[in-house]
């Protein structure tokens, strides 16, 4: 019958532990530092086992076979953990491992010999099992052991202290696994140095081997508090209140068995029922209590930052909401700093666009969207730490600032910008939940900015036209082309001219054979005929060309500024472009110009308003007969529009009618809107629109515009410009 | 026979302009594409009359106007320009010229005007 006792349970619990944590780090790591643990944990799995073994063999015999085995783990122990210091920091000195290694080597061979050396001789120790007696070789062999490991956790010390963010976190992780489990393995040597302290500390090798793992697996850490507070929140609720009810039952039974006989089970049975309920009750408040304590600035913050994330979509100007997202971030997280960088599509990088230290800003930071960093947030979407970033990355950032923290900013997969988050103020890493926040805070940052750019956007187009800018669409299209178009008219119309040269030379030359031939003569007529056609059609054409650049050339004249013209001829020249637009020879348009036609404006941008509103005034015409008249109807249905001019003193008063489909009551309100069409999508975009209209009439030439409309009747609109020197 | 000088540095038009003209108008055309053959051109044969393109290429017609009418200021230039705009802004006696050709040009117009010469 094997014995239980603290030895053998202590290396059972070890060795399934050890193993379990070589199957989680071979399962969720692949790289080189996670197999040397792996290799470590099997050290110390084989040590847990030998003890086991030794454990259970009780004092009939000697168990030397298990000492020799769990000897094997302790002699690999400092190698492999020295080997993991020297992955996990920059601080170890190869030469040093490299040693490490031959050592243990050399004391293997030794140990598996059949010598005294390691083990002189075996005593029972707590009456329950054998414990080894060491040889001269022992000694030396410890004093290496302490060494080693000692030198390794000074090197991660070193490289703790230095470090930042989540690397400290995951060093400090080391540190207190390492502080706990080495400690506790230390007690086993004590007993073979007679001093004999129950090994205890065997219960605390395995927290070692878990927090270790953890720190090297998860790349985002908890909050090393937050950890120690949920285990000890576990004990508390868990074996603790279990334990009560076991407790009662040894210590109360010989009081309860004289009382209830053999149902005296009956009372520790309720006590276990009623305590494997509350227990899971007061581990979730216990747990919450504490990480609310620890966590309240945190948790704080994180609620601030939604608040104002929701608030932000408000905020329309983009240079305006940049330092809004900054200065909230700074603030609220208390950090050393926070920068955002927004697409610059123009220039094919992502611009600093606002930056909060607390000291100076006037520098500039771009990064190319060809950027190593800007191509792994694209790929990663998600809130990276500095130390997660890969080698090469890290590398290639050249910049004045060191952040701890990327969080990139998505709308429809395309990376908007994003925002560099500093160390905090008092030092504290990230944490998971922190990066989760700024995701959700990200997304809806991007929604603010994306809706700012595309007002911007929307604005800088609306501008061009409505400044009429000299390199606008029409103005740039006439200058270059008007130049080639004519020169190829040129080309057809002295080819025409040729072309009636050669016939009637022919014809001259050759009177007799023409009267002759009457089909010849006929033939030679036609041909005449088609010469003289390609002439007069090549000079239409051009005179077509000189009607689109006059307007063109008219609303590039950034020279004018307000003057007295006459709206009838204003209003031709948008006539022949639209005629051009729509591909018609004529446009039912009647000019009924009053005595005097003068209005006091700019000429270009009354020009372009006078184009949209016949354009707007010609297509509800054309709507009306393709959409919403029966084909009898469309027999005595004749497309009108007028524009007429009425003055007064004050004013010149210009409406432009209808007798088109007219607007829809629902419609009507929108008119005015940004945006707003009700055209078919291939027509769109081809004006400025009404509302651009509308703030040339109103806010540049303080006039005003409004109108009249009846469903399948018609629309007029009205504009009121006032006169020179004149107010209305 | 009346000798004209047609400079255009558009190769396929020139051709056309002088079969054109030599058939209807009884000249002997000289063409130039470019400001250098035009002054060459012109040096060699001194015809009694020069229509120079405004537009040639990078290079403008008036500066063949210029150098032809220092070697001989008595020469008839005409300028052939497609934009109305800058014929109406700059009077063709301000650049020495006799007078504008808008193109694209109404070949019995410019028939005529050779007739004249």
């Amino acid at each position: 019958m094997p014995k239980l006792n603290l030895f053998s349970v202590g290396g059972l619990v070890l060795t399934i532990c050890c193993l379990a944590v070589i199957a989680v780090n071979l399962i969720f790591g692949r790289k080189k530092v996670n197999y040397i643990w792996s290799l470590f944990n099997l050290s110390v799995a084989i040590w847990g086992f030998g003890a086991f073994m030794v454990g259970i063999s009780g004092i009939q015999q000697q168990p030397w076979f298990w000492w020799k085995i769990n000897h094997i783990g302790v002699i690999w122990m400092p190698v492999f953990v020295l080997h993991t210091a020297y992955l996990l920091t920059t601080k170890v000195n190869k030469k040093i491992v490299i040693f490490g290694y031959v050592q243990a080597v050399c004391f293997q061979i030794v140990e598996l010999l059949p010598t005294t050396l390691f083990f002189e001789n075996m005593r029972v120790v707590f009456s329950s099992f054998y414990y080894v007696t060491l040889g001269y070789l022992y000694t030396p062999f410890f004093i290496l052991w302490v060494l080693l490991v000692a030198y390794a956790h000074i090197c991660i010390f070193q490289e703790f202290i230095v470090s930042t963010g989540m690397k400290r976190l995951s060093l400090l992780y080391f540190l207190i696994g390492s502080g706990l489990g080495f400690s506790g393995g230390f007690t086993n040597f004590l007993i073979g140095y007679k001093i004999d302290i129950p090994p205890y500390g065997n219960f605390t090798i395995p927290i070692y081997c878990i927090l270790v793992t953890y720190a090297i697996i998860k790349y985002r850490l908890m909050d090393v508090r937050v950890a120690i507070s949920r285990a000890a929140a576990f004990l508390l609720a868990y074996p603790f209140l279990l334990g009560i009810p076991f407790f009662f039952a040894y210590r109360m039974y010989p009081v309860l068995f004289p009382m209830l006989g053999d149902k005296w089970w009956l009372i520790h049975t309720c006590l276990m029922a009623f305590f494997a309920t509350l227990s899971p009750l007061a581990f979730n408040q216990l747990k919450h209590r504490m990480e609310d304590t620890l966590l309240a600035d945190q948790r704080r913050y994180q609620k601030l930052l939604l608040e104002a994330a929701s608030g932000m979509v408000n905020e329309r100007n983009l240079n305006h909401l940049a330092k809004l997202i900054v200065y909230i971030i700074r603030k609220v997280v208390k950090i050393k700093f926070a920068a955002i960088f927004l697409d610059d599509a123009e220039h094919q990088v992502y611009r600093l666009k606002a930056i909060r230290n607390g000291g100076s800003n006037d520098f500039e930071i771009k990064f190319f969207y060809t950027h190593p960093l800007v191509k792994f947030l694209k790929t990663s979407e998600k809130p990276i730490a500095y130390e997660e970033l890969p080698q090469n990355i890290r590398n290639s950032l050249h910049i004045p600032i060191k952040f701890d923290v990327a969080v990139p900013s998505f709308v429809d997969n395309n990376l908007l910008g994003f925002v560099f988050l500093g160390e905090k103020l008092n030092s504290h890493p990230y944490t998971h939940d922190d990066l989760m926040v700024f995701k959700t805070l990200s997304h809806q940052a991007a929604l603010a900015i994306n809706y700012c750019l595309f007002l911007e956007t929307f604005k800088n187009a609306q501008e061009k036209i409505f400044t009429a800018d000299k390199q606008g669409l029409i103005g740039g299209m006439a200058d270059g082309v008007a130049h080639q178009i004519r020169n190829r008219l040129n080309q057809f119309s002295i080819s025409g001219g040729e072309l009636q040269g050669e016939v009637e030379d022919f014809i001259a030359k050759n009177p007799e054979l023409i009267a002759q031939n009457p089909s010849l003569k006929q033939n030679l007529e036609d041909y005449l005929k088609i010469a003289l056609s390609i002439i007069a059609n090549v000079q239409h054409t051009a005179n077509t060309v000189n009607g689109m650049l006059n307007f063109a050339q008219k609303l590039e004249d950034k020279e004018s500024g307000f003057s007295d013209f006459h709206i009838g001829e204003i209003g031709t020249y948008a006539l022949n472009m639209l005629k051009i637009k729509h591909q018609i020879s004529e446009i039912p348009l009647e000019l009924d110009l009053g005595k005097d036609d003068t209005v006091y404006g700019i000429q270009p941008q009354i020009m372009e308003s006078l184009y949209n509103l016949i354009d707007n005034a010609y297509e509800a015409t054309d709507e009306k007969i393709r959409y919403r008249l029966k084909d009898e109807e469309k027999k005595n249905y004749k497309p009108q529009i007028k524009l007429k001019v009425n003055q007064n003193e004050t004013y010149t008063l210009v409406a432009i009618s209808d007798n088109g489909a007219g607007i829809k009551e629902q419609d009507r309100s929108k008119l005015f809107a940004p945006f707003f069409t009700t055209k078919s999508s291939y027509k769109s975009g081809t004006g400025i629109g009404i509302y651009t209209v509308k703030r040339i009439i109103e806010e540049v030439h303080s006039g005003k515009i409004w109108f009249e409309s009846e469903y399948l009747k018609g629309t007029t609109f009205y504009i009121k410009l006032p006169k020179r020197g004149a107010k209305l | 026979m009346k000798t004209i000088l047609i400079v255009d540095d558009e190769g396929e038009m020139v051709e056309s302009l002088k079969r054109f003209i030599e058939r209807k108008a009884a000249a002997n055309v000289l063409t130039a594409q470019n400001p250098k053959e035009a002054v060459k051109v012109y040096q060699e044969n001194k015809p009694i009359a020069a229509f120079i393109d405004l537009h040639l290429g990078d290079a403008s017609g008036v500066d063949v106007l210029k150098d032809i009418k220092q070697m001989d200021p008595a020469v008839k230039v005409y300028l052939f320009t497609g934009d109305q705009s800058f014929a109406d802004k700059n009077s063709p006696e301000s650049l020495g010229a006799v007078g504008y050709i808008i193109k694209p040009v109404v070949p019995q117009q410019l028939i005529a005007i050779i007739e004249e010469l």
